[in-house]
């Protein structure tokens, strides 16, 4: 069953490729969907149709009848890292699109209501050419962490007031990294790939027509990557070495606590708050890339190739506020504000996984024809600039590194009701 | 630019003012109107919803609190909300299998017409036409609905 999951996954994977997002609260996106992003990820205590499949699922039950959406982002990350001595190198081009696509219907007209959907929970990756190593040679930065979920959900209206909701993610998770490969100690590292299960619970609370609250617990997901290859390079001598078993310990995704308030201080406004705690702290420590298997003999004591990257990241803050504004039965305005604490410690700031983006602002719209909803929205992380302050040593050879960072999404999405 | 113009339309809306209840038509108890209908002729409208339902309360919001459509559906015909997890028998004997659902009955109290999901302030005005105005009698409601 994990392995056809995976297979499946795996598959929409392909579909989407390239995949690899660069989220920005921390490696999650700061909202699924052109409704939730546009009020800055501000959705927990906000009504929803089928994003509420990658939000709380108790949204789910606003639901009426049945509805499909289909849509996704495309986002375009603009970096630079400068290593000391060295000019600033810019991030190549890149434009990831990150689906989602869902189903959602109440059971008749019972308080349960069900649904499906797929979508990219977030990622990151970078592609830095032409950057120094650490020998003076031209070498790469690269790395893609892309990761996807498919996640049947479950709500049920308790009381007219009180909504619960329940949602199983069956996660696939990839990276593929190049660690300066042309140079002494190099890695290039290809299919590292995890299948992974978790579980968000949610409920909603509708305390009076102006006032609801809401709230939500993810579980962690333990990735355990394998089935991949490293090509290390010894230098002059051995030079590149394949080795054919890969793997990598210690990379999760982390557990998280939501809580969120909505507003309707006239009928046709709606604000919202959430705060967010993302447990990055236990969820990112040292990873481990271990290879084995050399496709070609090695001296003793190189049969098993151990590399940490040390990362500590450290747990995080969000706070999103949104506002919405309906026109009229047509149009549907909204915007904004995403804060995230950056997870990433100035120690151990790594060109490979910057994740650094703290503050967003965000905009868009709906418009409604019939039975259809078509949204979207747009949204600005601004520049966030950071230096490893870390004493160099092998475990930290970025020492000194500064990375900027800024970015802009577009959300599109496409819904209809019957 | 896009972004801007966004942010520009959301901060030009009207300030939140006070909350106030929704305005729309004069909602009758499902007897009454049916009472009323027959002694006056005129059509009802059964509006059915839930509370948990996200449409419904956007219909509420934005097309029954429209003051032309609120007073058409008051002079021309009598208006029934019908909450279905507080009246379950009334969704049992018109059949609704989902919410909102909106169907017109002549004065003899016969359906005239049923509309199933969100409908805009332009549906629900055509479809009180032709309701009140006896179209449903000589021709159907996709024909009239498509009429320019």
């Amino acid at each position: 069953m994990q392995r056809m999951l995976g297979v499946i996954l795996a598959a929409l994977m392909v579909l989407a490729a390239p995949l690899a997002a660069w989220a920005t609260n921390g490696m999650n996106m700061i909202g699924t969907g052109a409704v939730s992003s546009g009020m800055g990820g501000a959705d927990v205590a906000v009504p929803a149709g089928c994003t509420a499949i990658a939000g709380n699922p108790a949204q789910l039950a606003t639901t009426c009848n049945r509805v499909v959406s289909v849509g996704g982002a495309f986002l375009n990350p603009q970096m630079e890292v400068t290593m000391p001595g060295q000019g600033g190198v810019d991030n190549e081009f890149q434009l990831f699109p990150l689906p989602f696509a869902g189903y959602a219907q109440r059971i008749g007209t019972s308080r349960w209501s069900v649904g499906v959907g797929v979508f990219a929970q977030g990622g990151m990756g970078v592609d830095f050419q032409n950057v120094k190593n650490f020998g003076g040679a031209d070498d790469s930065l690269y790395s893609q962490v892309a990761f996807m979920r498919l996640a049947p959900t479950l709500a049920y209206n308790v009381t007219d007031k009180l909504t619960l909701g329940a949602t199983v993610f069956a996660g696939y998770a990839s990276i593929d990294y190049d660690f300066f490969p042309n140079g002494m100690q190099g890695q290039h590292v290809t299919g590292l790939s995890s299948f992974t299960i978790a579980g968000r619970l949610g409920a909603n609370y509708q305390i009076n027509d102006q006032w609801a609250v809401g709230a939500t617990y993810t579980t962690e997901s333990s990735l355990d990557f394998d089935g991949g290859e490293m090509r290390f390079n010894f230098g002059p001598g051995m030079g590149q070495v394949t080795y054919r078993d890969a793997k990598m310990d210690a990379f999760t995704w982390p557990r998280q606590v939501e809580v969120g308030v909505s507003f309707k201080p006239s009928p046709k406004w709606l604000l919202a708050f959430d705060i967010s705690w993302v447990n990055w702290a236990s969820a990112i420590k040292t990873v481990t890339v271990t290879a084995s298997n050399p496709g070609t003999p090695v001296p003793a004591g190189y049969e098993t190739l151990s590399v940490p990257f040390i990362m500590d990241w450290k747990d995080q803050l969000v706070f999103a506020l949104g506002a919405q504004y309906e026109i009229n039965d047509m149009w549907t305005v909204r915007a904004g504000y995403n804060y995230g604490q950056n997870p990433v410690p100035d120690n151990t700031l790594n060109p490979l996984f910057p994740a650094i983006v703290e503050h967003h602002l965000t905009a868009g719209f709906t418009f409604t024809y019939q039975d259809w909803d078509f949204d979207f929205a747009l949204e600005h992380g601004f520049t966030n600039d950071q230096t490893n302050s870390g004493a160099p040593s092998p475990t930290n050879p970025f020492s000194g590194t500064e990375v900027s960072h800024y970015q802009d999404t577009m959300h599109i999405m496409v819904s209809y009701r019957f | 630019m896009a972004f801007m113009l966004l942010l520009a339309l959301l901060l030009l809306a009207p300030a939140p003012a006070a909350p106030a209840a929704d305005a729309g038509p004069a909602w009758l108890g499902y007897a009454q109107a049916a009472r009323l209908g027959r002694q006056d002729r005129r059509p009802i409208m059964l509006f059915f919803s839930a509370p948990w339902c996200y449409l419904c309360k956007k219909m509420r919001r934005l097309v029954f609190s429209d003051p032309e459509l609120a007073g058409r559906l008051s002079e021309k015909a009598y208006a029934v909300a019908v909450d279905i997890t507080r009246e379950p028998r009334l969704g049992e004997v018109w059949a609704v299998k989902q919410v909102p659902t909106t169907i017109f009955l002549d004065p003899q109290g016969k359906p005239a017409l049923r509309l199933t999901g969100y409908q805009n302030r332009s549906t629900l005005g055509r479809a009180l036409d032709f309701v009140a105005g006896g179209h449903h009698r000589r021709t159907t409601w996709e024909a009239f609905s498509a009429r320019p």
